[in-house]
């Protein structure tokens, strides 16, 4: 029998939240009826509110899923609720395949569901070309001015005072970038227009969202200027583009040499901007020692790429983006796919950490985070840290710390995480059967 | 420049300025403003900004300490695995399986409860979310293990899990010192559960000074726990000028059957109350009726008895049910050569409801289950009386009740119900006047079933398919999820729980 798949990775294949929360409340044999196992297939039928109950089929291996439902999500929840159940180890290999899981199954062997073949990239004419060069010309024009018109608007706000600062101006000012084909700019402007003003009054006005708007002014500044200047190193450019929003085409990433390993997945953090969901997942090469950033985005409401989740691996050639650090990659061919990858790293040291953070602030100095992997102790008192053999130590921040103080009872532990400026984030913590997820 | 600095006067504005202070280290990186022109010092700051929010970013915040020592080992063992998957979501509190919150309380309450049974532990991965929630700490503390308890102690040193109402103990001397009054309050009842000497002497320290309403709880709180101990207190009590402590020490006081406070009222009551027997007349022998009646002398209360509670204020008819109900059932015999159970059933030309309402609190007050069943047994029909009757008297009072009540008579009933009461109750859910019950019912019946019934009738609500009526069929899905997890946990620890405890009793209780 394959491996089964662990819970976490049933979440992650949920399209939403709302659909994980009624899988898992359908996740009981309550409403289930003739289900079975014969790998790669998995199926039952689930009684819902209409008189006949809907069936549902699973192939574990791709994977790819059907139901009988008319739920527009995809995957629904029966589909999730019978993969929960698998996870959870309640289905076992057995039981007689029911019509509909055969029908759908020999559909797909005889091509009728098969995905269709990667567009090549079709050869362009000379005119296609021009027209591409000269939208391209056009689009960088558009940035220069709408990056003119952000360093404008920054000088105004600094000169007028940032205790002046017009609630939601910073949306209406991101409105103006989307506009401008400025992409990032409009995502971080969003940001930190989410952010509730703190109390205008007194010297030190707004406390922690006068600091925060600052940095940020700050560092948007130093974008456009960093636009307008000619002599960058072409890595610094590079990761200047991409901050900006240029993209890179995926043939073009794909081309560049790949770096082969065995890619453990040691964080993944999903978000919603708009009309996409994001997820940003970390790998860290177990032979390489690199770390690795692959994004995935789906519409909101739609599934997102489910197949790397924290704790499992991959054995791939993974492309990377130009500009630096290089981190951000794209998954190449698949070798070899692993529920769980056993490992075996020294962690850092904090001010081993504190160093290559630095290392990379001083290649991309907007990068929100970077991976990292400490071997510490992690403690409550006097304040939530974790702490290196020689005594350094560094704040632990976001909403794991409970959990790696549960899992790892205050013992030195080797801790993956993101480090940042408000402290150190952990996702994983690897022990002896491989990456626990916090 | 700090970026603190440097924030301030971005606060205010570079227009009311004429120069930025130096920058320090970086002025070797940054050129220098043009002083003269406002929108070149914005620029300066803006760079400045830049520089100094990389720094900022660049020394990721520390956490200075001494060493902690490390958790000790764990020696118990973990739930089963299926037992573990259950327990995640219910502590997360995910509306996983059970979609009511309610009853995910209930049902994680009695999954902890048959845990610690099975003498084992929370896998280490669950504690975080098992301490995170305060209000689970009871019924979360004996599944903790050793890694549980280091990580509570770092909590509480971190100043992270502040002492909560629930989990204030008489040694928490500082909630009772300086707390506010609902946390005193909290602190005083729970004193009173385990140390209830201790916690009277804090309530008469501090009695004179406290404020009415204060002093009212705190009587109130002692004529839940009322024990011979408390006598002394209770009869100031009744001398206080606060009408609502004066009612509750008289509430306390009569739940005390060998206090002088009964011995007072027991007296009144046989002067006011009596049986005699009558002449049989013709009627009488022919309706075969008794020939004794109850004669009832409306009390004129004296200041002793205001004293006692029996205000000139009330009606005679609420003065009567005060003084009955601080007469313990035992004692009617001896006053009135009756049985409480006679008193209310002898012939009388009107139902005298004063009298049962007292007897039907007497009988609450001292815990009497013969008299409560007897009185069920003569018809008196007071739902108070439910958490004292046997399980024959709580059918036999099902069976007279209709489908619309019959959630009157459960919902008092104590947790897990008797077999043939659930049993019942199902019945009546499913026949062919269920859509009469009260909804609520559905939800007590998941919860009150015993453990060793509830995958039968999980089975079975599964087998009704789906009913017409989207409430009906709501009701049932919830129902069947609750008994279907309570099931699926207690199948998976009973190798490991006690027969006795998996037999007579089980954990969780009601909350």
């Amino acid at each position: 029998m394959a491996e089964r798949w662990r819970p976490e990775r049933v979440t992650a294949l949920a399209p939403d939240s709302a659909s994980d929360v009624a899988g898992r409340r359908l996740a009981i044999p309550t409403p289930w009826s003739d289900i079975g196992y014969a790998h790669p297939l998995l199926w039952g039928a689930c009684q819902g509110s209409g008189a006949s109950p809907y069936s549902v089929v699973v192939d574990v291996s791709d994977p790819s899923y059907r139901c009988s439902c008319p739920s527009r999500k995809f995957p629904c929840k029966h589909v999730l609720a019978l993969l929960y159940l698998w996870a959870e180890g309640r289905i076992d290999e057995g039981g007689t395949l029911s019509r509909f899981a055969a029908s759908w199954s020999a559909t797909r062997t005889a091509g009728g569901e098969e995905k269709p073949p990667k567009d090549e990239p079709a050869e362009r004419t000379e005119a296609q070309l021009a027209a591409s060069a000269a939208r391209a010309e056009q689009r960088e024009d558009r940035v220069t001015g709408g990056l003119a018109e952000l360093d404008r608007w920054l000088v105004d706000q600094v000169t007028a005072g940032l205790a002046h600062t017009r609630p939601g101006a910073m949306g209406d000012l991101a409105a103006r970038m989307v506009d401008a084909q400025v992409p990032g700019v409009a995502g971080r402007l969003r940001d930190l227009n989410r952010r509730p003003i703190g109390s205008r009054t007194g010297a030190r006005a707004g406390g922690a969202w006068l600091d925060d708007t600052l940095a940020e002014y700050g560092l948007l500044h130093l974008l456009s200027r960093a636009w307008t200047r000619t002599d960058l190193p072409e890595a610094l450019r590079a990761t200047v583009r991409s901050h900006i929003g240029f993209t890179v085409p995926k043939e073009t990433v794909l081309a560049t040499a790949p770096v082969a390993d065995t890619w453990a997945v040691v964080g993944m953090r999903d978000s919603d901007e708009e009309q996409v969901s994001t997820r940003r997942v970390w790998l860290y090469g177990t032979e390489t020692s690199r770390y690795a950033l692959v994004l995935f985005f789906a519409q909101r409401g739609m599934p997102l790429d489910a197949s790397l989740v924290p704790g499992s691996g991959v054995t791939a050639d993974l492309h990377f983006y130009p500009g630096g650090p290089a981190l951000r990659a794209l998954v190449g061919d698949t070798h070899d796919v692993h529920q769980r990858v056993r490992f075996q790293v020294d962690g850092s040291t904090v001010a081993e950490a504190v160093a290559s953070w630095r290392r990379v602030l001083a290649e991309d100095p907007w990068l929100g985070s970077y991976p990292t992997v400490i071997r510490g102790s992690a403690r409550l008192v006097p304040s939530p840290g974790l702490v290196d053999e020689v005594g350094d130590s560094v704040r632990l921040a976001g909403g794991a710390t409970l959990a790696l103080l549960a899992l790892t009872g205050g013992h030195p532990a080797t801790v993956f995480g993101e480090l940042e400026a408000r402290g150190f984030l952990p996702t994983t913590v690897l022990t002896d059967d491989g990456l626990v997820v916090l | 420049m700090t970026f603190a600095a440097l924030a301030s006067i971005a606060a205010v504005g570079t227009g009311q300025r004429s120069s930025l202070p130096p920058t320090g280290a970086l002025s070797a990186y940054l050129p220098g403003p043009d002083e003269s022109d406002p929108q070149a010092l914005a620029y300066a700051l803006l760079d400045s900004a830049a520089a100094l929010a990389v720094v900022r970013r660049a020394t990721p915040a520390t956490a200075p300490g001494d060493p902690v020592p490390p958790a000790p080992d764990d020696s118990l063992p973990e739930p089963p695995e299926h037992v573990v998957s259950l327990l995640g979501p219910l502590l997360a509190d995910d509306a996983g399986a059970i979609r009511l919150a309610s009853d995910r309380a209930y049902v994680l309450g009695e999954a902890l409860g048959l845990v610690a049974q099975a003498g084992m532990r929370l896998p280490h991965r669950l504690l975080g979310a098992a301490l995170a929630r305060r209000e689970l700490r009871a019924s979360v503390r004996p599944v903790l293990g050793a890694r549980g308890e280091w990580l509570l102690a770092q909590l509480q040193a971190a100043g992270l899990d502040g002492v909560t109402v629930a989990t204030a103990g008489p040694s928490d001397a500082d909630v009772w010192e300086r707390g506010t009054s609902e946390e005193r309050l909290a602190w005083f009842r729970h004193a009173r559960t385990v140390d209830p000497d201790g916690a009277r002497a804090a309530a008469v320290a501090v009695w004179k000074e406290s404020p009415a309403p204060f002093r009212t709880e705190l009587m109130s709180a002692v004529a839940v726990t009322a024990a011979p101990a408390d006598e002394a207190f209770c009869e100031v009590g009744l001398d206080d000028r606060a009408e609502g402590v004066r009612f509750a020490a008289a509430e306390a006081l009569s739940r005390l059957p060998d206090s002088a406070y009964v011995a007072r009222m027991a007296a009144r009551a046989r002067a006011s109350i009596a049986v005699v027997e009558l002449e049989p007349g013709a009627i009488h022998r022919l309706l075969k009726r008794t020939t004794r009646s109850l004669r009832v002398t409306p009390y004129e209360p004296d200041e002793a008895a205001v004293r006692d509670g029996l205000s000139r204020k009330l009606s005679s008819a609420e003065r009567l049910t005060r003084l009955v109900a601080a007469v313990p059932p035992s004692l009617w015999p001896a006053l009135v050569s009756a049985t409480a159970a006679e008193l209310v059933t002898l012939h009388q030309d009107e139902p005298r409801w004063e009298l049962v309402g007292g007897i039907g609190t007497a009988t609450l007050r001292n815990a009497d289950a013969t008299t409560a069943n007897v009185l069920v047994a003569a018809g008196v029909m007071d739902p108070r009386l439910v958490p004292l009757l046997s399980t024959e008297a709580v059918l036999a009072v099902m069976s007279r009740v209709p489908p619309t009540l019959l959630g009157t008579v459960v919902d008092r009933l104590p947790w897990p119900w008797p077999q043939a009461v659930a049993t019942a109750v199902g019945q009546q859910l499913v026949g062919p006047n269920g859509h009469q019950v009260r909804p609520d019912v559905w939800t007590l019946f998941a919860r009150a079933v015993p453990l060793r019934l509830a995958g039968g009738w999980a089975q079975r609500l599964r087998g009704l398919g789906q009913p017409d009526g989207r409430i009906v069929r709501n009701l049932l899905r919830d129902t069947t999820s609750v008994l279907t997890v309570r099931a699926l946990i207690a199948d998976e620890l009973r190798p490991f729980l006690p027969e006795t405890s998996w037999q007579d009793t089980q954990p969780g209780g009601r909350p």
